[in-house]
């Protein structure tokens, strides 16, 4: 992501004050919203489509490789928060923060992630700030 | 005059009588069409769906719903059965996931919602459903119960009073699935009974849309059930194509 981009989610995040939470068309029931785990690896595949995106990643542990998959919001929500189709790319080396599956699979739902280039990039818009939801 | 012209000059003539006569017909069955067609004239209900245009994002939780719904003994059981199904980690019981069609009333305050108003009707889209339903503001009314094909988003019908407009929708599809507001995102089927009443109004100068549902379904719901949303407006943003069929991989949970 450049730095142009970057700027804009920050606008995005800055200015989205009263965001609502994420539309997911499923509950995050299965994945461990209270634990993160840090994943380092190399972008298989981004399949950046509906209901869900989803970021295929190789992560190498001790001498086996893990492919894992990572779900994030769909394509409308994350484009707003200044996601591309091209944010990763197959062979890019990254490193994603996931609330871990709870049975430890290797799969998880995606909390942030570092880029090829250094950048940092969020995936989850802010939370509504309790109680500005009831005002008029 | 040879017989045969004789003959055909006959049949020329039954023939433009025909023509006359079914001519005649379709003048008269558009003018009684038109007569009973509601009026497509600007009316107070228009002018009032016309503040709501705009792309609107609900505030709160991700499906919208203000309070809990007091359900029936037999849809307690249903929604308790897919509780005990969920949390054994069977992704199957969440039908929502599965896309099956969602209902009323979380389909409207589960992501972005773009609201259009033409002159008789308002169209209504639901970006995360892909879903999209219409609100006929022309004074027509419902179609009979025995003749109305049950859809997902029912069939809507809006009246004006003062600065709200109150929305009223029947005909709802049984094989559609309504969120009862539970954590695992249990559903129940609503029955063909089912009936909602929405209130919407605008507040903060504009800014903010608030639309108080009131849900009835005998079938599912012990008493009504009143939910309300707000939403704040969003018109720079563009809405876009979500298909929950495109890359679904519950499977993958």
């Amino acid at each position: 992501m450049r730095l142009g981009s970057l700027l804009k989610v920050a606008v995005v995040a800055a200015t989205t004050v009263y965001a609502s939470p994420a539309a997911a068309h499923h509950s995050a029931a299965m994945y461990d919203q209270q634990k993160t785990q840090v994943l380092t690896g190399t972008v298989q595949e981004f399949q950046w489509g509906s209901p869900h995106v989803w970021l295929q990643l190789n992560v190498q542990k001790g001498d086996k490789t893990e492919a894992w998959g990572i779900e994030a919001l769909n394509p409308m929500q994350l484009g707003r928060m200044g996601w591309k189709r091209t944010t990763f790319k197959p062979g890019d080396k990254v490193t994603v923060t996931v609330y871990p599956h709870r049975d430890g699979r290797p799969i998880g739902q995606f909390v942030s992630a570092t880029l090829a280039d250094g950048s940092t990039l969020g995936g989850r818009p802010p939370a509504t700030p309790p109680g500005s939801e009831k005002s008029e | 005059m040879s017989a045969d012209a004789a003959r055909g000059r006959r049949s020329f003539a039954r023939l433009a009588l025909c023509c006359l006569a079914v001519a005649g017909g379709a003048a008269w069955a558009q003018r009684a069409q038109s007569a009973a067609t509601p009026s497509t004239r600007n009316s107070a209900e228009v002018e009032l769906a016309r503040r709501f245009v705009g792309v609107w994002q609900p505030l709160g939780r991700s499906l919208g719903l203000s309070s809990n719904p007091v359900l029936t003994p037999a849809a307690e059981a249903e929604v308790a059965a897919q509780t005990q199904r969920l949390r054994a980690g069977d992704m199957t019981a969440d039908l929502g996931a599965q896309c099956v069609p969602r209902t009323m009333p979380s389909m409207t305050s589960f992501g972005a919602q773009e609201i259009l108003a033409d002159v008789k009707k308002i169209t209504w889209i639901m970006e995360a459903s892909n879903a999209i339903r219409w609100i006929w503001l022309d004074g027509r009314a419902h179609p009979p119960a025995e003749e109305i094909r049950p859809t997902a988003m029912g069939h809507s019908i809006a009246r004006r009073e003062g600065d709200t407009l109150v929305v009223d929708s029947v005909g709802f599809m049984a094989k559609s699935r309504m969120y009862v507001n539970r954590p695992l995102y249990e559903t129940v089927a609503p029955s063909e009974q089912m009936h909602v009443v929405e209130r919407m109004h605008l507040a903060k100068d504009g800014r903010m849309l608030v639309i108080e549902r009131t849900v009835t379904d005998p079938a599912i719901l012990a008493q009504p059930w009143v939910t309300t949303v707000r939403y704040e407006r969003h018109d720079d943003w563009e809405i876009g194509e979500i298909v929950c069929e495109e890359n679904n991989r519950t499977s993958d949970y």
